[in-house]
């Protein structure tokens, strides 16, 4: 129940993957993605498997597995420690780029044209009224993948203004989308162990620009030894090198042998 | 309840709720889907999914989890439950989400005539949501005057309003979903005589208020395109 210009700017705003933003990310670092997560997940993925796709109501795009071209490594570093990486093939995707300020816009008008856009801005239902609008406009226009520039930053790693993320979408049938784990990135292997850490909310909310919190205070510290950590773990000089390091104001960096 | 479901609440509250921040739902959500991974156990789910005659039995935010998943995964759901669940929640979109999940269920029925009175909409699920949406309940008795008190005068009883909320909400989600099915629910409430009608006509026009033209003229045209 959308006007016929509305419909047709939401179309033209949507192109196949070989002229879309995405072909060029591909091309400049292959066709792999990586997706950042919690530690505890490290095991799961020492041998191939698919993402999860993420269904909670407050993402940006949907429900969707969200993920990162290669072409930022460690733009996503802000979600975990470990970093899934995976082969994908979007030949055939249909692509949404809400990088484009034109088509960001083309969406809000989707959503004012939609019956229930009254309740989004005059309710406390927002959040979910949201996600139905996103799973919605994703279902009928049948988009496979959503890019978007960041909404949330790891201090240096993130350039809001540059870095582009994905929301792919996988199918249930003809019409449905499916939350449970991705078919898209059914490969996924954790490749990446970065050495930071990063809050994702502060004071309750999603944190907007999330510093560092480890390596900021280690670069002011230039006294430091890095050990390996089997060779830590039975070092029986390690106390008096620990003990060294407090007092002289370094630190020792245990860190896992690649 | 089962004792699987009462575990089951506990996770997808915690998937689904945004109060316990992204990384608890991502959290939740990925350990979840690891047991689903084991079919027995989403057998178990779904049967006792179908089971559930209460709308208690979970959480909201559990139960928006499991109408989605009841939709793409074709499992059934009571239908006292949904009305229930239906007549419960303001938000429209979660209305909507049932609306979708019921519609998906159906087996070829006919669209209603534009004669068809809301009691004989041929979806059941549609015919008790509308009625239920324009009950009106009688105001709670009055206080009695006692007698000698200083200006009791006798007073006609009065006349119940209709509460608006359910019937607008109701109208709005139904529009929402869009399909011939809906829309035809949705010509046969506004077209109902109850005493909220002029009140829900005068909603629907402010609805169309804000439209811009072509979009309006499209609302109109499918709203009544829906009856055969």
């Amino acid at each position: 129940m959308i006007g016929a210009s509305i419909r047709a700017a939401v179309e033209n705003a949507i192109e196949p993957y070989a002229s879309s933003r995405l072909a060029a990310l591909v091309s400049q670092a292959g066709p792999y993605v990586i997706k950042f997560v919690n530690s505890r997940w490290a095991s799961t993925y020492a041998s191939p498997a698919p993402l999860k796709i993420s269904e909670n109501p407050a993402l940006t795009w949907g429900t969707a597995t969200y993920v990162t071209p290669l072409a930022f490594p460690l733009s996503s570093a802000l979600y975990g420690r470990i970093g899934l990486v995976s082969e994908f093939d979007p030949t055939n995707w249909k692509v949404f780029d809400a990088t484009n300020p034109a088509n960001r816009m083309v969406y809000v008008r989707w959503v004012q044209a939609q019956p229930a856009f009254s309740d989004l801005v005059l309710t406390v239902h927002s959040t979910y009224t949201n996600h139905f609008f996103r799973n919605k406009f994703r279902k009928d226009f049948r988009i496979d993948c959503v890019l978007f520039h960041p909404d949330q930053e790891a201090e240096v790693h993130t350039d809001r203004g540059q870095h582009v993320w994905m929301a792919v979408t996988d199918w249930k049938g003809r019409r449905q989308i499916d939350s449970k784990m991705s078919k898209r990135f059914a490969q996924a292997r954790f490749v990446v162990l970065i050495d930071e850490d990063f809050a994702l909310e502060t004071g309750g909310l999603p944190i907007q620009t999330s510093p560092r919190l480890i390596e900021r205070v280690t670069q002011a510290i230039s006294f430091h030894q890095a050990m390996e950590v089997a060779a830590a773990r039975v070092d029986p000089n390690l106390p008096a090198e620990v003990i060294r390091h407090y007092q002289l104001g370094g630190y020792v960096h245990v860190f896992i042998r690649p | 309840m089962s004792n699987l479901l009462a575990l089951a609440d506990d996770f997808l509250d915690r998937m689904n709720n945004p109060a316990y921040g992204g990384a608890v739902n991502d959290e939740y959500s990925m350990k979840f889907a690891r047991l689903l991974q084991d079919e027995q156990f989403e057998a178990q789910l779904n049967q006792q999914i179908s089971d559930v005659n209460q709308a208690d039995a979970l959480r909201s935010h559990a139960w928006l989890w499991v109408i989605g998943w009841a939709k793409s995964q074709d499992v059934a759901v009571q239908e006292d439950v949904l009305v229930e669940l239906f007549d419960r929640w303001g938000d429209v979109a979660a209305k909507a989400a049932i609306i979708d999940l019921v519609l998906d269920r159906l087996e070829d029925e006919g669209l209603p005539s534009a004669q068809t009175r809301l009691e004989e909409f041929p979806v059941r699920f549609f015919a008790r949501v509308m009625r239920r949406a324009v009950e009106i309940s009688e105001p709670p008795p009055r206080e009695r005057v006692r007698d000698g008190e200083p200006f009791a005068f006798p007073r006609e009883p009065e006349e119940a309003q209709p509460s608006m909320a359910k019937a607008e909400g109701l109208l709005v989600a139904l529009l929402q979903v869009g399909n011939p099915m809906a829309l035809a629910a949705a010509s046969v409430l506004l077209r109902h005589a109850w005493r909220g009608q002029g009140q829900l006509s005068e909603f629907y026009s402010r609805l169309l208020d804000r439209l811009e033209p072509e979009t309006r003229t499209e609302w109109e045209r499918s709203i009544f395109r829906g009856l055969a």
